[in-house]
């Protein structure tokens, strides 16, 4: 099954190490502007990591006059960077947010999972960031909220200590 | 020149007027960053007048900028306001790393500004913004953020204390005194630019170890937002106060490069061997282990004099 970029809002702590990493790891440099993945403050404990969801039916795809944003043989929305011509037609369709446009370049950017080896995972240091399969993420999600729902009646007292 | 960005920028708070500098390559490796480049500046100022050399310098040391844990610190020398003392304090947190990315290594502030000022660096230009209000309200940051752009970072000063995310340092109140007493209520940065490598592919690996390192140990994290430790350094058992009273040269080290003290003393920052190897990699200066002593020697020097009310160095 397809693996796919998993983000627990809860635990990021906004560092930037995944944009610096990602930024190294496509640029010869490093630096926030260029990197795919995006992590905004929201507040001093509040931060917000966007990135590409790879979609099932990725609007960007059909948006692309120049068709540089294709699917690769693992399945991934991946683009051709070089022939792009920064029409941000892709970034206003997408929903979330995830594609900007690289000033310095003039290129539309998105995250393409490092071909199945996403390097910011690796810079995560709190584990916010998890490169695994949908259905493994879909039963952590449930057995997380079966575990919150079965705290939450004790704490209630309906079952007792 | 690798690793560092190789600028200067003086401001004339009064004037309001900015004043690129380059920063040779000699002068960096010399003086290797953050409390190095303070000092270095100062020491090159000896011969000019009072007002000049009254400045509050603001800078960040050579490993800044890597994804490397514990490499955000940024330090910042002045004089007090009413002992006339010079202080040295730093401040952790990814103000100091947007400072970089923003094309600087060094502030100096000059003079005082006649009305509460917001120092902006902006990514084309810089400029300072006046109110006639003491106080700043509250969500100026996130103002600042959707005026500035996703990577601006605001340091907001107050009487007694900073604010600014990460920001966790023992010394926090003196740099707020020091930098209100000249009229800046915040300082607005957008980290907008790049900064390149000597051999960019170690540096990656490097900084990927580093977490790794972090993984492996299994700390858990806080959520003040330092790209350090994440707050938990604050728990970690150190030898608070020892290594600064043994070695004081290691502490102006740390300081130059940009290492965190607090993440350092822990005992889970790169080792000497490591660091060597990364300021290779970063700046493409082979550093040995007694030239890059000799320098934190001469830091600590510097260091010495400043404090004792003397403008000579040795």
């Amino acid at each position: 099954m397809k693996k796919v970029l998993v983000v627990d809002q809860e635990r990021c702590n906004g560092c930037q190490l995944c944009m610096m990493g990602c930024s190294m790891k496509k640029q010869d440099w490093v630096d926030f502007a260029s990197a795919r993945i995006r992590v905004a403050q929201l507040d001093n404990d509040l931060s917000l990591v966007t990135t590409c969801n790879q979609c099932e039916e990725p609007l960007c795809l059909t948006a692309c006059l120049m068709e540089v944003i294709q699917r690769n043989t693992k399945g991934y929305v991946v683009r051709e960077e070089s022939a792009c011509i920064a029409c941000e037609a892709c970034a206003a369709m997408c929903s979330f947010g995830a594609i900007h446009i690289v000033r310095h370049h003039e290129v539309a950017v998105s995250c393409d999972l490092c071909s199945g080896n996403p390097v910011c995972v690796g810079f995560c240091p709190t584990g916010a960031l998890q490169f695994k399969e949908s259905m493994d993420e879909s039963c952590d999600r449930r057995e997380n909220a079966a575990k919150r729902m079965a705290l939450a009646v004790r704490i209630s007292g309906h079952l007792g200590p | 020149m690798f690793g560092w960005t190789g600028k200067a920028l003086t401001i004339d708070l009064y004037e309001k007027t900015f004043t690129e500098q380059e920063l040779s390559s000699s002068f960096c490796k010399e003086w290797l960053g953050g409390k190095g480049f303070n000092l270095g500046t100062d020491s090159q100022r000896m011969d000019q007048n009072a007002q000049e050399q009254d400045s509050i310098r603001i800078a960040v040391g050579t490993l800044v900028g890597t994804p490397i844990l514990g490499a955000n610190l940024w330090c910042v020398e002045g004089k007090h306001p009413y002992t006339g003392k010079s202080i040295s304090v730093y401040g952790t947190g990814p103000w100091g790393i947007t400072l970089k990315y923003s094309g600087f290594d060094q502030l100096i502030l000059t003079r005082t500004a006649s009305l509460p000022s917001v120092l902006v660096i902006g990514e084309k230009e810089c400029h300072i913004e006046t109110f006639n209000n003491e106080l700043i309200e509250p969500y100026f940051s996130q103002r600042m953020k959707e005026k500035y752009g996703l990577h601006t970072e605001v340091l907001i000063l107050r009487e007694r204390s900073i604010e600014g995310r990460g920001c966790i340092g023992g010394d926090l109140e003196d740099i707020g005194l020091l930098l209100r007493q000249r009229n800046v209520q915040a300082i607005v940065i957008q980290g907008n630019k790049n900064i390149q490598f000597a051999n960019h592919a170690e540096v990656l690996r490097s900084s990927q170890q580093s977490i790794t390192k972090w993984h492996e140990l299994g700390l858990p994290f806080g959520h003040n937002g330092c790209a350090v430790c994440h707050g938990r350094c604050r728990q970690l058992p150190t030898s608070s106060g020892e290594i600064e009273e043994a070695f004081p040269e290691t502490l102006s080290l740390w300081l130059a490069l940009g290492l965190c003290p607090q993440w350092m003393k822990s005992g889970l920052g790169p080792s000497l061997e490591e660091i060597l190897s990364l300021l290779k990699s970063v700046t493409g200066i082979d550093y040995h282990a007694s030239t890059l002593f000799e320098a934190a020697r001469k830091i600590q020097e510097a260091s010495s004099i400043e404090s004792c009310g003397e403008r000579r160095l040795v």
